[in-house]
């Protein structure tokens, strides 16, 4: 499904190369549960944005379901943004002018679902994250770990077929990250792939193969 | 969906009430100028559209190699057998002014008759009625039968104290004394009052086959209304039947011409009626009133002015929607299409557009009287709906709306997700440079009005403060009678008014002239010269005057040399022992000096007729006749017992009483004549009525101008001041004064203040210059004053600006330091 080669990301400051990825070369097949492990700055982040295709490469070559992704246009992006991937950011990145519930219908209203099925299906998720209460506050309302939650609703409502999720559990308690976990592997044993970050080895291992980076480098 | 996005635009808008209210201000400013503009634009652009057959009705023009006439001859008007495809010949004629006078049948008593002098008095036929779409409110026209009349609903009301009863006005008689005999009319219809968008204007119309009786044409034999009457002195229209070529009419006409008159060099013309106030392209060889240049004016001015409003939107809306800009980072990932994300900035631009042109709608409605007086035109806005130019009008404010909602959605909406996500889009995101662009712009604009405005007023001043060589203060003018009977046993009643008023105790001084400083001249001729003058002399123009010996002193004009003219002076039959000159005569005539003229002689015509020769007995020294757009001309005063105008000069106490003094000994030695006393500096200062609009209206843009921009700019500076928050708190926690963090925010807009004071300056320095052209005696530009003016124009603009700023940058300079670094 999902295929790297050679695939390096850098900054350039004047002639100064940064390099945050080098080298990676990496196949994850659909199923899969993977989590990517390192230190702080070692390129987590921006390896999962790369492969949520927010951000791109600067050398080598990325194949999503066997499409080259730097030759896809920002509309078939979208497209596989809107039906294929969902993603979880590590700072939640609600929208703040959307209530809890808006905010999780978002994605159906782009997929142009009917009224009545948005409303079943986001009523569905709220239950089974437990916000029902919440559902008509404001972000800024909510608490680092609700926002988190809101966020993970937001990315598997849609039911994509692969989540990408920058340390889904880094502001939620051990029971919270326990069940977003059990969920992640719900999802996954009904087909959904999963890429995730985490700095947790028990988090880890939940996935069926385990990632490291190192400065860059991947390291197996 | 729609609901959906609708209510979320809504949402978007009442959470940034700060930049909505700013949007909203400023478009609606924007769009109150641009319909004021409008309103004026499809006023003048719908001239003569009402008639129903406007594109049938033709005026009848002639030209020349040497110029144009809008005047037929009956004989040319007789072309009407000839000539196929004419459904009607609307025809006028206007006499000189005219006392016109109603006297009720049943009263006799003097005090009942109600007398007006009119300036123009107009004759017509019936097919004017056929042709154009006039109104009857009672009645009807008959104008094709002599002594018949029809009046406008005004005109019915000033004679006839009518009020709304049209019908009882319905056979009532009227009395037309003018340069034809007197005669009595009888009101057969009322009509609606003229479209002020009419370039046929008037308020009564009597019958023209009246004056076909040559008992009523007096000794104005050339007004004959017979085919053989080759005198020019009709204005005819043709209305054409359906399919007729106007050209092959006018060629028609031509030849017509030829055939009556081999010698002619007339060729004619059928000018639409609707291009005789716009002129049918700038340089129309046709007579017309050339409003096309004001239309076009207008529209760029309101097509400026919008686009200085939408120029803030977009400045605005960018500016802000970065910090949008991680939101639709995120719908991004989440699967928002372009056009989903686009949609909703469209309605967002849509609803606000709908609030601000509510806004200006109801501000139009509101300041339409106040804008009215400042324009001295009644304008209302059923005229922009009214005619195409207004349509297209609302059309360019819809797609300015469009076109600035597009730019703002798609500058946007074109940004990366990673790249607004990672959180440091601020310094990244595009359109910084545009922005100060616009604000220069909007500056630039501002600043060259504010210099505009200050020109114009100074201008003003310098004309009303201006020496003009003469003392019209406390100085009434009375108009002379219209109607005197010559052999009345005391000699002239007009003479004898004169001599009594004279004795008035209040009146000081008193002169009779035929003319008036502020107004104008007995007439200009050639041909005046000294005898030892070259024949070229005889192609210069000068302006005569007659008045009587206490002329000068009266409004108290020095003399250069010699004196003035005794009442003697005057031969009779256009001779003169003697006359005075103006210094610009003196020189246009040769002599070296005043000295040298007074004393020596000119001579009008023939130069071996001795009795034509005028001796100089004093030269006056110039002073402004007319307004000071216009260079003193020179002129030469005949000695005359002259009553068209009485000049006095008056005592300051009691105006009212002697007023009714001086009115009531004007009814007892002229009855029949209607008393019109205005003062004399009033006069003279009518002749500024439209520099005082330009005046005004430069204000007024001015002021708009500079709210927008300043909107404008005040919406930047918060902007500036929200995303450099941090900064400030940690050079607050560094020590740094208030002071120090307003100069620090303030700087860079006044650098762009700076470059909008160095475009502006030399545009309207080159505007301005050609306005002030129109001046014969203007204030100098390149001098200290417009130093100052340009000067001053960039302090007030910079001052504006900085206020503005700073407002802002305090405001963010006092916030808690702690609070700023924590929100991060
Ligand atoms: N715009 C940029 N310019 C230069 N360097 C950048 C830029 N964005 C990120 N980096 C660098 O890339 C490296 C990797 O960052 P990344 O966010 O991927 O780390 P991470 O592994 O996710 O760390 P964490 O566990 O703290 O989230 C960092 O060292 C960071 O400084
Ligand atoms: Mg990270």
């Amino acid at each position: 499904m999902i295929s790297l080669r050679n695939l390096s990301k850098y900054y350039s400051a004047g002639a100064l190369k940064t390099f945050v990825l080098r080298n990676i070369t990496l196949d994850i097949n659909e199923g899969e549960f993977v989590s990517i492990m390192g230190p702080s700055g070692s390129g987590k982040s921006t390896l999962l944005h790369i492969l949520g295709m927010l951000d791109e490469a600067s050398e080598g070559e990325y194949l999503f379901l066997d499409k080259p992704v730097h030759k896809l246009s920002e509309k078939q992006r979208g497209e596989l943004h809107k039906d294929s991937i969902g993603f979880v950011f590590q700072s939640y990145h609600l929208i703040d002018e959307l209530t809890v519930y808006e905010n999780i219908e978002t994605p159906l209203l782009y997929q142009s679902i009917k009224k009545d099925e948005r409303k079943s299906m986001v009523a569905d998720i709220l239950d089974r994250f437990n916000i029902v209460a919440k559902k008509d506050l404001f972000p800024h309302q909510l608490s680092g770990g609700q926002q988190q939650l809101v966020g993970i609703a937001r990315a598997v409502i849609a039911r994509p077929k692969v989540i990408f999720a920058d340390e889904p559990t880094g502001n939620l308690n051990s029971a919270q990250g326990k069940e977003i976990m059990e969920l992640f592997t719900q999802l996954n044993k009904q087909g959904t792939t999963i890429v995730q970050v985490t700095h947790s080895e028990s988090n880890a291992e939940y996935g069926s193969r385990i990632i490291s980076l190192l400065d860059g480098w991947l390291k197996s | 969906m729609l609901t959906n996005y609708l209510k979320l635009a809504f949402r978007a808008l009442w959470r940034r009430k700060f930049t909505t209210g700013i949007n909203v201000i400023g478009l609606a400013l924007g769009m109150t100028a641009f319909l004021f503009l409008m309103e004026f634009a499809s006023f003048h652009a719908g001239f003569d559209s009402f008639h129903t057959n406007a594109d049938r009705l033709f005026r009848i023009v002639g030209t020349t190699p040497q110029g144009s006439q809008d005047n037929v001859s009956p004989m040319m008007l007789a072309m009407r057998s000839q000539t196929h495809g004419i459904e009607a010949i609307p025809t006028f004629m206007t006499s000189a002014s005219g006392i016109i006078t109603y006297k009720p049948d049943n009263v006799s008593s003097a005090s009942q008759t109600v007398t007006f002098k009119e300036e123009d008095v107009a004759y017509g036929n019936n097919d004017i009625f056929r042709a154009f779409s006039f109104q009857f409110l009672a009645g009807n026209a008959d104008l094709d039968k002599p002594n018949t009349m029809v009046l406008t609903a005004a005109a019915a009301q000033k004679y006839f104290a009518c009020g709304e009863n049209y019908q009882s006005v319905i056979g009532k008689r009227l009395l037309v004394a003018n340069q034809f005999t007197p005669t009595e009319y009888a009101v057969t219809g009322v009509m609606r009052n003229i479209p002020e968008n009419s370039h046929l204007q008037g308020t009564m119309l009597f019958s023209l086959q009246t004056l076909a009786n040559p008992a009523n044409l007096g000794d104005n034999s050339w007004a004959r209304l017979v085919p053989d009457n080759g005198s020019a002195f009709l204005t005819a229209y043709l209305l054409l039947r359906d399919g007729t070529q106007a050209s092959s009419v006018a060629t028609q006409m031509s030849e017509f011409g030829k055939k009556m008159d081999p010698s002619t060099n007339i060729t004619w013309h059928l000018q639409p009626i609707r291009t005789i106030h716009t002129g049918n392209g700038f340089s129309d060889p046709l007579p017309n009133s050339a409003a096309l240049k004001y239309i076009v004016i207008a529209v760029s001015i309101a097509l400026f002015v919008l686009s200085l409003a939408w120029i803030n939107y977009i400045n605005l809306s960018t500016a802000f929607g970065l910090s949008r800009a991680r939101e639709i980072g995120v719908r991004k990932t989440i699967g928002a299409t372009r056009s989903h994300l686009v949609l909703p900035h469209l309605l967002e631009c849509a609803m606000l557009s709908v609030a601000a042109l509510l806004l200006a709608f109801t501000t139009v409605e509101l300041l339409q009287s106040s804008f009215n007086s400042l324009l001295g035109a009644t304008l209302h806005l059923g005229y922009v709906f009214q005619y195409g130019i207004g349509t297209w009008g609302m059309a360019a404010m819809l797609l300015g709306a469009l076109l600035s909602g597009s730019y703002v959605a798609l500058v946007l909406t074109g940004v990366k997700p990673i790249v607004v996500l990672r959180g440091n889009f601020i310094r990244s995101v595009n359109g910084r440079s545009v922005r100060k662009t616009l604000v220069v712009i909007q500056f630039a604009v501002s600043i060259a009005f504010i210099a505009g405005t200050l020109i114009v007023l100074r201008q003003l001043n310098f004309m009303s403060h201006r020496d003009l060589g003469m003392n019209l203060e406390q100085l009434l003018v009375i108009d002379g009678p219209q109607l005197v009977e010559n052999k009345s046993p005391g000699g002239n009643p007009a003479l004898v008014f004169k001599q009594e008023a004279e004795r008035l105790p209040f009146v000081r001084q008193i002169t009779g002239s035929q003319n008036i400083p502020g107004q104008g001249y007995n007439f200009s001729t050639q041909g005046i010269m000294r005898p030892s003058g070259h024949s070229d002399d005889a192609k210069k123009s000068y302006k005569i005057l007659q008045a009587d010996e206490n002329y000068f002193s009266t409004y108290q004009m020095t003399f250069g040399e010699g004196k003035g003219f005794q009442k003697t002076d005057n031969l009779g039959g256009f001779k003169f022992r003697s006359v005075v000159l103006n210094e610009a005569s003196v020189v246009q005539l040769g002599f070296k000096s005043s000295s040298e003229a007074v004393g020596q002689f000119i001579q009008w015509g023939n130069p071996s007729e001795k009795s034509q020769r005028w001796q100089i007995c004093g030269v006056v020294k110039n002073y402004h006749h007319k307004s000071l757009h216009d260079a003193i001309e020179p002129i030469i005063f005949l000695p005359s017992a002259a009553t068209g105008y009485f000049s006095l000069r008056v005592t300051v106490e009691n105006v009212q009483a002697n007023m009714a003094a001086l009115e009531a000994l004007y009814k007892k030695i002229l009855p029949g004549n209607p008393f019109t006393a205005r003062f004399a500096d009033d006069i003279f200062q009518k002749q500024y009525e439209n520099d005082v609009r330009v005046g005004n209206l430069f204000a007024l843009f001015s002021v708009m101008a500079i709210v927008i921009a300043c909107l404008g700019l005040f919406g930047l500076a918060a902007f500036a001041a929200e995303s450099r928050r941090k900064e400030i708190g940690v050079r607050k926690v560094l020590g740094a004064t208030d002071a120090s963090i307003i100069t620090l925010l303030s700087t860079e807009f006044l650098k762009l203040v700076a470059i909008a004071f160095l475009i502006a300056c030399p545009v309207a320095f080159w505007l301005m210059s050609a306005w002030l052209q129109d001046f014969a005696y203007h204030v100098e530009l390149r001098s200290g004053f417009g130093v100052l003016v340009f000067v001053s124009s960039g302090i007030i603009a910079a001052l504006i600006a900085f206020i503005t700023i700073a407002a802002q940058a305090r405001k963010t300079a006092q916030a808690n330091a702690i609070d700023s670094l924590r929100y991060e």
